[in-house]
């Protein structure tokens, strides 16, 4: 990783949307691995839902798939208040509906570095 | 075009409405994708249709008059041939007989197909039964789905215990598709012909040659029957969205003159939606326009809906199996950062898939809708009690049933406890002890576990917080939206576990993943 990429991410707020406590740890360690802060951390739909329109951040890392919940709505408040987000997923990006099939893609189990180039791409950062 | 469409010479001349019949029946069969004979009272054969024939590499005169039982079809087993010849003697008594069996379609390949048989007397005018008429559905196709779903769900469990299966199980290659073959001349009258058509399962439809006006539609229990002329079929039978496909397909083969064939959605007699294989045939005047269009169609629905199921369990089982594998990758990833050493860290590791498996087993063996509490703290604590002496590992509460993500938390949890006292506390000596305890709130409302160690040497407080604390404190109180608390009292640890019952008890009016799976059927 070169200096210019860690700045990149430095200091970003993360909202953590992962209902499997330990994927969720995991992601948590790398994002401070790599300069970033955990703004909070929400593993359940409503919580999720709540912190989505309410907590500051910069970007939010959200997984499709919450105890069986689809998180689609928490992506359309998300995109409306024009807040960037990753989506984490074990399904591939086709199972998403077609207007989310631009935001980026983390696939679980993830490599460190596509968890930065997805944040990098959702956050427009070089 | 088929031999078969040519009128039968047979017949008499100058009846021109009885020639016109005759050719419907023909060509109406034709449509029929199945398996049809005509047998006199003592099974031997009248007839049977072409494309059986073909299959078998025989012609009508090989086996006419001969004992259906002799036919290539039935040399499968003796069994069948005896299943057979019982049935046909039913049927001569004047009973309608119906089984399922196994045939050789091809001559010569001992390869067979199942099919759906049903044997239908048809009496003469005196009431003895003159003819049989002999009909079969291929259901290999059916077959093997129920198989390849059974097998899936099996998949499911096993990758859900965290089990990696070879690849022996590989998906069995499904058989071609039904027959669809022309049927032989039918020579005998109209009314046989209307027998066949009793005994098929299929729909059978005719159509104006523009396909505006459906003629005739006999939709036996799948959908609605329409005896008169009908303009609105096509919003009577056909959903909204499928429309588009229907037309579109009606309009090639309209313009290419040849055979009309679809997979679509189709609304049944219940007003509910299903799926039909439909296949229509174009019948052509001497100036090779279109007269007339005969179709037979059969309820594929079943078929559908286990590729719905299948699709639906795939995609779980890869969601499911993707986040364990993340979660393994978070074991892995704290316990080699927390590892005073290599071979520590291998231990520790091992033990923690270990226990992560163990949980899984669990949860396969209830289907992944929930665990027994005293069952998962038992697996949960099997392999240190036997470390430690099984009176010294204590355990007392009442019976609950856990929704999956708390069976597992707790079990991660329970083995850390364990890991920890079996290191540096109660089990760490000869004489200490732990005992769980856990309980409901008089409120009915909270979950209430306390894991106490007593009797080991004075604890330290840890100066660093590894991973274990962390899946105790933070995973599991986050799994179970409660509270969680890790002392490091002197007189041994302390846990105490306070969480709201709904977020852990399994609730029974949620439905299951196989019950969404089922309601949702054909919508999904």
């Amino acid at each position: 990783m070169s200096i210019s990429d860690g700045n990149a991410l430095m200091g970003q707020r993360v909202l953590i949307i992962e209902d499997e406590s330990m994927v969720a740890m995991l992601i948590e360690d790398t994002l401070e691995e790599m300069g970033c802060v955990v703004a909070g951390l929400a593993p359940r739909f409503d919580e999720a839902l709540r912190k989505a329109g309410t907590l500051v951040f910069d970007v939010a890392l959200l997984d499709v798939n919450l105890n069986g919940r689809s998180s689609f709505p928490i992506a359309d408040v998300l995109i409306g208040r024009g807040l960037p987000f990753v989506f984490a997923t074990g399904y591939n990006a086709g199972s998403l509906p077609e207007y989310l099939r631009l935001m980026p893609v983390l696939q679980k189990p993830f490599h460190q570095q596509d968890l930065e180039r997805a944040l990098r791409t959702a956050l427009g950062v070089a | 075009m088929p031999a078969n469409l040519v009128f039968d010479e047979a017949q008499p001349a100058g009846d021109e409405h009885q020639r016109h019949r005759q050719k419907i029946a023909r060509i109406t069969l034709d449509a029929i994708g199945q398996f049809v004979g005509l047998l006199d009272a003592d099974g031997l054969v009248v007839d049977i249709n072409q494309h059986t024939l073909d299959l078998a590499g025989v012609s009508l005169s090989d086996v006419e008059g001969k004992p259906f039982w002799a036919t290539p079809w039935w040399q499968v087993s003796e069994a069948v041939n005896a299943v057979l010849k019982d049935a046909l003697q039913r049927a001569a008594r004047g009973e309608c007989v119906r089984w399922q069996t196994e045939i050789q379609p091809c001559a010569g390949d001992s390869k067979t197909i199942s099919i759906d048989a049903s044997l239908t007397p048809i009496r003469g005018d005196d009431g003895n039964v003159v003819f049989i008429a002999m009909e079969g559905r291929d259901i290999t196709e059916e077959k093997a789905y129920e198989r390849e779903n059974a097998r899936l769900k099996d998949e499911l469990a096993a990758l859900k215990a965290g089990i990696n299966r070879d690849e022996t199980a590989a998906s069995p290659a499904l058989p071609e598709g039904a027959w669809h073959g022309a049927l032989a001349a039918l020579r005998e009258s109209e009314e046989r012909f209307r027998a066949f058509v009793t005994a098929s399962s299929d729909v059978v439809y005719s159509m104006s040659p523009d396909w505006l006006e459906m003629r005739h539609l006999d939709g036996k229990d799948f959908i609605p029957t329409t005896v008169e002329p009908s303009q609105t079929w096509l919003t009577q039978y056909i959903h909204p969205d499928d429309q588009p496909v229907v037309i579109a397909a009606i309009n090639k083969a309209i313009s290419t003159k040849s055979i009309f064939e679809l997979e679509h959605r189709v609304k049944r007699v219940d007003g509910t939606l299903g799926w039909t294989f439909s296949r229509a045939i174009p019948l052509l005047d001497a100036k090779g326009e279109l007269v007339e269009w005969f179709g037979a169609a059969s309820d594929v629905t079943l078929r559908k809906r286990h590729e719905q199921h299948q699709r639906m369990l795939l995609n779980e089982l890869n969601h499911r199996v993707k986040n364990t594998l993340a979660t393994v990758q978070s074991i892995a990833k704290h316990t080699l950062r927390n590892a005073a050493s290599l071979a520590e860290s291998r231990e520790v590791f091992d033990a923690r898939l270990i226990a992560l498996s163990k949980a899984h087993n669990v949860l396969t063996r209830e289907l992944w809708e929930g665990a027994a509490l005293r069952e998962i703290v038992r697996e949960a604590l099997a392999a240190h009690s036997s470390d430690a002496g099984e009176h010294r590992l204590r355990f007392e509460g009442p019976e609950i049933r856990l929704q999956p993500r708390a069976a597992l938390a707790l079990s991660m949890a329970l083995h850390e406890l364990a890991t920890n006292a079996i290191k540096y506390g109660a089990l760490s000596n000869e004489a200490g002890e732990v005992e769980i305890r856990w309980w409901i709130g008089e409120d009915l409302a909270y979950f209430h576990l306390l894991w106490t160690e007593m009797g080991g040497p004075p604890v330290a407080i840890p100066l660093r917080r590894g991973f274990g604390s962390r899946l105790i404190e933070q995973g599991l109180s986050q799994d179970l939206a409660g509270d969680v608390r890790l002392e490091f009292a002197p007189q041994g640890v302390v846990c105490t576990i306070t969480a709201p019952l709904d977020e852990l008890r399994v609730n029974l009016e949620e439905p299951s993943l196989l019950d969404v799976v089922h309601v949702s059927g054909l919508e999904a």
